[in-house]
Order: structure tokens, then sequence, then C-alpha cells
């Protein structure tokens, strides 16, 4: 038997809303799953609304569209008998459940794990929180930027002068909760395979947040200090110079670890051979920047690369897409949308046997019927 | 079934150094597979070597510690034509194969894919490289700041007056990590039920781009290119007031929020209704400019009162050290304790995902070079089959 996709055959119902739980869904659609997105009647989840630039593709914001496209959908309201019963039919042949509502709503609307075991003990249910079920923020809004403000990284980027918390511009904590749910599900469904059980696997913003900084953080609660931004040019709180962002005449430049005898010669400074990459940081990244202001990009690099330095041109999207890079990689794909013309977006980032796994299928159409109409 | 044991009995051999692909194997062995990381006699993983943080713990600085916590390690001299037997005799058995040495050198070595394949056809061999199938960047060291630097991201952190911000933080490695455990499990699920192995690819450039989906798609589309306007926003492409704001002695986070409420909450009329209200993306400066002069006035604790009064989603900003006493994390589950032998205990996070309601993970220290090497040449001679065999 040859499955082209690797998880096609296995059904999957995304109750979730707004970013991480959907994600999650998406990327088991991309990877062959049937995801079923059910949803309120009428307005459908919140997600619908949740608009970035004012974007719309269709009927629904271009957001929505990115990351629920490749599901089916259907209207269902949780709160009725009859909705209780139509969702545990769903239940009853699905493989996996998703949904990230704050801890007890499930439950309370009889869609908790333990209600959709007893139909199907097989299931692997999978929950997204903002901070776990447990403690006191429990309650607290599960938000992006809210949980990025509590858990320390709002101190890692940007620089120190002034000294003030730089938040990560894109939702960073909701993919990453989403990619870590993806995984628990996957783990999950080989476990079942070994096991012959269903299961539960919880993840939260929380969580997320702190796995993203867990090098840093281990380094903090064994005994270094405070993570500590540079004046200008930071780019990571514990790495010694000349790691960081170097302004040119026309551009800017990175450089990564390298040996500051390396760099010296490169770029003509020998005298910072004899300096301290960790003691003497700042010193050395004005050094360089002074060096490196009045030279334009191309010059710098090419000198960077005689030399072997581990060194970047730093690109914007336009350049980006002027490199011819994301055609080699296969890395865009078209999908149609209801109402509207296709919508370009990146295809799912893994390969299998050499593959790239693409699909066109819009997201699921809200309509005022009882079912939404997803399957066309 | 003990939660910890989810993927118990599966066999994974890793070739990796340094972040990304221990990465994988790290979550792999906390969800229960068995990780032994076959490491170069004497010196082993790079990664040994590479101090970010002069924190030493049994003489292993903490990060390798962190991310190589738990897993057994083989020591083998894959140039050796003996040593390179035993490898071969060890991914013939094995479930998962991880690499992320650069493009050719595992085929050099005889470990390729097509070489498994030939000997363990339901085989996942995972490969995490820099680049991909990008022939311009393919020489270049696939390396986390570098990447960040030639795919945007770089744009989308601070203020229209800085230069590009890199997240500061090894983001590209961790995603890409991810995304390699994702394409793992999944080709695990499909080979538990149809017996096919398979070749599964990601690098740090397609990493890269997906934490950037949202945004890129937007952009792709006709979206302009991101501003992130002249005080430093949270996100270049929402509307106000999401953003951080000064407040008398810290900083508050404001996410989405509907304008009438920060309207009520700061005394701020002008953006209930009229010209502001009506368009919060037209008019984000605008806006955030008269929420940050409110905030200014405001010492964080009466801001928070005034803002959870009605309901607007914000959060007075947190350090580390703040973080640790809010939550109680030292006494709770946030973290764990890891012994080590011959040194005080370590402390780290944990697996973040949590199965049946308990943590998952290992409680080891990372492995000295080569200190499995005899038990693992003892468990080759009479180890069985792959495990798959027993999955339905």
């Amino acid at each position: 038997m040859t499955v082209r996709r690797p998880l096609e055959g296995l059904q999957v119902l995304d109750f979730a809303q707004f970013l991480a739980g959907p994600m999650a869904a998406l990327r088991l659609a991309d990877l062959g799953a049937e995801v079923t997105k059910v949803e309120p009647p009428r307005r459908g989840e919140a997600g619908r609304s949740l608009l970035m630039t004012d974007q719309r593709f269709g009927e629904t914001s271009g957001l929505f569209q990115t990351i629920n496209r490749n599901k089916s959908g259907v209207s269902i309201d949780l709160k009725t008998d009859e909705g209780r019963t139509r969702a545990h039919d769903l239940v009853a042949t699905a493989d996996v459940v998703i949904q990230n509502f704050k801890p007890g709503v499930m439950q309370r609307l009889g869609l908790g794990y333990g209600d959709l075991r007893a139909i199907n003990p097989g299931l692997v249910y999978a929950s997204i929180t903002g901070y776990g079920d447990r403690g006191e923020w429990t309650a607290l809004p599960g938000q992006d930027l809210l949980v990025q403000a509590r858990s320390g990284l709002l101190w890692m980027s940007g620089d120190s002068v002034p000294d003030r918390p730089v938040p990560i511009g894109i939702s960073l904590v909701d993919v990453y909760a989403g990619s870590l749910l993806t995984q628990g599900i996957l783990a999950a469904l080989v476990g079942r395979g070994i096991h012959g059980v269903g299961m539960q696997v919880d993840t939260s913003l929380l969580e997320a947040a702190m796995d993203l900084q867990f090098q840093e953080f281990t380094g903090y609660l064994n005994g270094s200090a405070l993570p500590r931004r540079c004046s200008s040019g930071s780019a990571h709180s514990y790495l010694d110079a000349p790691y960081g962002v170097y302004a040119c005449a026309d551009g800017w430049v990175v450089l990564a670890m390298n040996p500051l005898e390396r760099i010296g010669r490169a770029l003509a400074i020998e005298e910072i051979a004899e300096m301290d990459p960790a003691g003497e940081r700042e010193q050395v990244m004005t050094v360089i920047a002074r060096r490196l202001a009045d030279e334009p990009v191309q010059a710098v690099m090419g000198r960077l690369e005689a030399h072997g330095a581990w060194a970047a041109r730093v690109l914007t999207w336009e350049q980006l897409l002027g490199t011819g890079v994301l055609d080699q990689l296969e890395m865009l794909q078209q999908v149609r949308s209801h109402g509207a013309g296709p919508f370009t977006t990146l295809r799912c980032p893994v390969r299998f046997d050499g593959q790239v796994l693409t699909s066109d299928r819009p997201a699921p159409r809200l309509s005022d019927g009882p079912d939404l109409e997803g399957r066309d | 079934m003990e939660p910890g044991d989810l993927l118990a009995g599966v066999k994974v051999v890793e070739f990796c150094q340094f972040l990304a692909g221990p990465l994988a194997g790290l979550r792999l062995s906390d969800l229960g597979a068995d990780v032994i990381k076959v490491e170069r006699p004497g010196s082993g993983d790079v990664g040994r070597q590479l101090y970010v943080s002069r924190v030493r713990v049994a003489g292993e600085n903490v990060f390798f510690q962190t991310i190589n916590r738990g897993k057994r390690s083989m020591a083998l001299d894959l140039k050796d034509p003996a040593d390179r037997e035993s490898a071969r005799q060890l991914v013939a058995r094995a479930d998962v194969v991880l690499s992320n040495f650069r493009p050719g050198v595992m085929e050099r070595l005889g470990l390729g894919y097509d070489d498994v394949k030939a000997s363990n056809a339901k085989v996942v061999y995972a490969c995490l490289s820099g680049y991909g199938p990008v022939e311009r960047w393919s020489d270049d060291p696939g390396q986390d700041l570098l990447v960040q630097a030639r795919s945007g991201m770089t744009w989308l952190n601070g203020a229209a007056s800085d230069g590009p911000v890199p997240f500061a933080i090894s983001v590209v490695d961790l995603h890409a990590g991810a995304l390699l455990v994702q394409g793992i499990l999944a080709a695990l699920v499909r080979a538990g039920r149809t017996g096919q192995g398979c070749l599964v690819e990601t690098s740090l450039v397609e990493a890269a781009f997906e934490l950037q989906m949202q945004e890129m798609t937007a952009f792709l589309n006709g979206a302009e290119t991101p501003d992130r306007g002249s005080r430093r926003t949270a996100h270049p492409y929402l509307a106000a007031p999401y953003g951080i704001y000064p407040t008398g002695d810290g900083h508050v986070a404001v996410a989405m929020s509907p304008l009438d409420r920060l309207a009520n909450a700061l005394g701020l009329p002008e953006l209930a209704v009229g010209r502001l209200a009506s368009s919060p993306f037209d008019h984000r400066g605008e806006i955030e400019e008269a929420v940050a002069r409110a905030l200014r006035l405001l010492s964080t604790t009466r801001a928070m009162e005034a803002l959870d009064r009605h309901h607007v989603w914000a959060v007075a900003v947190l350090d580390w050290e703040e973080f640790l006493t809010q939550t109680a994390a030292l006494d709770t589950d946030l973290l764990q304790r890891i012994p080590v032998a011959g040194d005080e205990p370590f402390l780290t996070t944990r697996c973040p995902i949590r199965v049946n309601g308990d943590v998952v993970g290992r409680v080891g220290p990372a492995p000295e070079v080569g200190q499995d090497t005899e038990e693992i040449r003892r468990e080759l001679a009479t180890m069985p089959a792959v495990v798959q065999e027993a999955m339905k």
C-alpha cells in the first residue's frame, strides 16, 4: 500500500479558534488528514474577523484564509442538546480532536476528554490553553503579546539604548504553540499504534514561550546573569562579539559566530584580534561598526566571504523575492478562495521523499445554514 | 501506558551537531524514544565546545547539557571501516535516523538514505540542512542569524527608525527542529500503518519562511511592506493599540482591544467616536501616541487597575526574575531538576507537551562522549528488528 501523504485516511475535528489551534489543524491537513472545522452557526469562529492590514480574501479575513485553508467545515450550535449529539456522532469516527477554549469550557459543553473517550477510546484529544490548567493565570486571556510580556521574552531582542522591552513582531508564541501541539498529536498517534489506546495531549502558550527561551533561561537558572543586550546591533543576549547587526553605507550585514582574528584580517582591523570577545563585546562591536559604516554592502561581503567569515547581507522581502530562492524551494502555492481570485501563500515546510505537499483547497465557507459547504 | 512511554521502543540514531538537529532528538527522547547520539571519539559533537554561556555542568557547557540531556552516546570514528560497519548495523535496526551534516556527507560515508533503505526499508530518515535545495546559498553556513537576515524576518521587530532587528533567540533553529519532529512523527504514523519508510527533509530557510507565514501571505497578496511605525510597535500588520507602552515606572503590553474600552479606561473619549475610532489601521500612529501619553502618567499598578477594570487585554511586562516570583515556577512543574553525577543538579525547563495531564520527559543529564558505546555494542548483537513490527 502506497500512501502519498503521511496522514492520509485520518480524521481530525478542529473546534479551535484564532491562531494556535487552527495552525495545528492546518499542518495535519497539509500532511494528509481530513480536517473538519466545527464552528458556531452564523458568525463562525472568532478568527474569521481577525484582520491583518485590513486584508480580506472573499468574505473572510485574509489571515483566517491563510490558516484555515485545506479544511472542510460544519456549523454546529454546541450549546444545544441536538448540537452536542451531532458533535458526539462526529467524534465517534474521528482520530483527533483539537480545541483551544479556556479550561473548563469543553467540559461544560459535554465535550471534555472524559466524555469523548467514552465514545471513542482511540481518540487523541489535543488542547492548547494560555497558561495550562493550574496556577493563578489560568483564567487570563491567552494572547500572544500578553504571554510574550509575561515570559521575559521582551528583554531579549533589540538594543539596551534606550533600555525598553522589544516584542517579537509576529505571533511567534501562537505559531510555536501550534507546532508543539502538532508534535504532541503525532506522537500520540504513533503511541496509539504502539500501545493501542488514545490519549490526551496538552500544551499552552506559556510553555511555548518558555521553550522558545529554554537555552538562555536554563543558563540564567543555573547562574548566568539576566540577558544583556548591546547598546547597538544586538542579535543575541548571550553570544560574544562579533555576533550582531552592522550598518554599511547602503544596507546592513550580520556577523554570526566568528573568530575575531578572522574578522580583523578580512576588514583590516587586526587590533580586534587582541580583544576579549566577551568582556569587551561592546568595544569590539563599535570598532567593527565604525569600520563598516562607509563601505557598500557588496564590498564588505566580498571581503568577509574571501576570508570564510560567517556573514550575510540583510534582505527585505522585496529583495528576497528578487533572489529566486522562493521559486527554487517551491515555497509558494496558489489557493482558491470562494468569491475572490486565488491567493498566494506558503506551503507546508516539510518535504517527504523529496516532494513538497501542496493543496489549493480554500478555507470552508460560512453560511447561515446548519452546514457549511466545505467539501467542494 | 505511562505518559512518558508514548514512543517507547522507538529507536533513534542521531548524527547531529550544534542545535537544530539535537533539539529534534531531545524532543523525541522526552516523548519516550531511545536516542543514541553518534559522536566522534574524543571531542564529540561540536556543540560541546560552543560556549554560549560560561556556566558549566559536570564539565560541559550548560547549553550542551540542556539540549542533549537524556540521550545515550556512542563514540564512532566514521572514517574508520570497523566503526563505520558498527554505524551501518545501528541504522539497519533504527526506526529513525536523524542527520544535520552538510548535504553529501552522510552519502560519502555510505550512510545516506539509499544505503540505509537497502537494509531497512521502513526507516524514517530525517535530514535538516541550512538551505535545502537552494543552490545559490548551498555552500554557506546554515546558521540561525544568517538565515534570519536573508529571510526578511529582521524587518518585523522594533521601530521604523531602527535598522534590522533580529529575533535574539535561536528561533530558526528551534522551529526547524520542531518541523523535523513533526515530519518524523507523521512518517512514523504512516510507517506503522503501511510499513512504508521515507525521507523527511526540512531546512532552516523553510523554517524561517514558515515562521512568517501569516505576514508573508498578507504581503504576497497586496499588503504594503511591513511598517514598524515611529513607536516600537509589537506587530507591523496589526491595528492600534497593539503594542508596548512605557508607564511612569515600567511597561505594559496592550493586545487587540476595542478602542471604546481603552477610551473609558484611560479617559480618552477621542478614541471612542469619530475619525480615530473609525479606522484603527489608518490612524495607528495617532491612536498609539494618545495611549502612550495617557499611560506615561500612571504607575504600572494604576495603569493595570484601570485597564483590567475595563477588560482591556493588557499585562505588566515582566523580566525572568519577576516571572519566577509570580509563577512560583521553582516550585511547580514548569521546571525540572536534572541530577548530574559529580555536580549539583541543574535546573531547566521541561518538555512543553503534557500527556494525559502529566509532564513527560527524561531526567538524566547529557552523556559523556561515548559513555554508552559498549552497552550499545552488546545490544546490537542481540537487537531484534525494529519496533514497527509491533505497531498495528
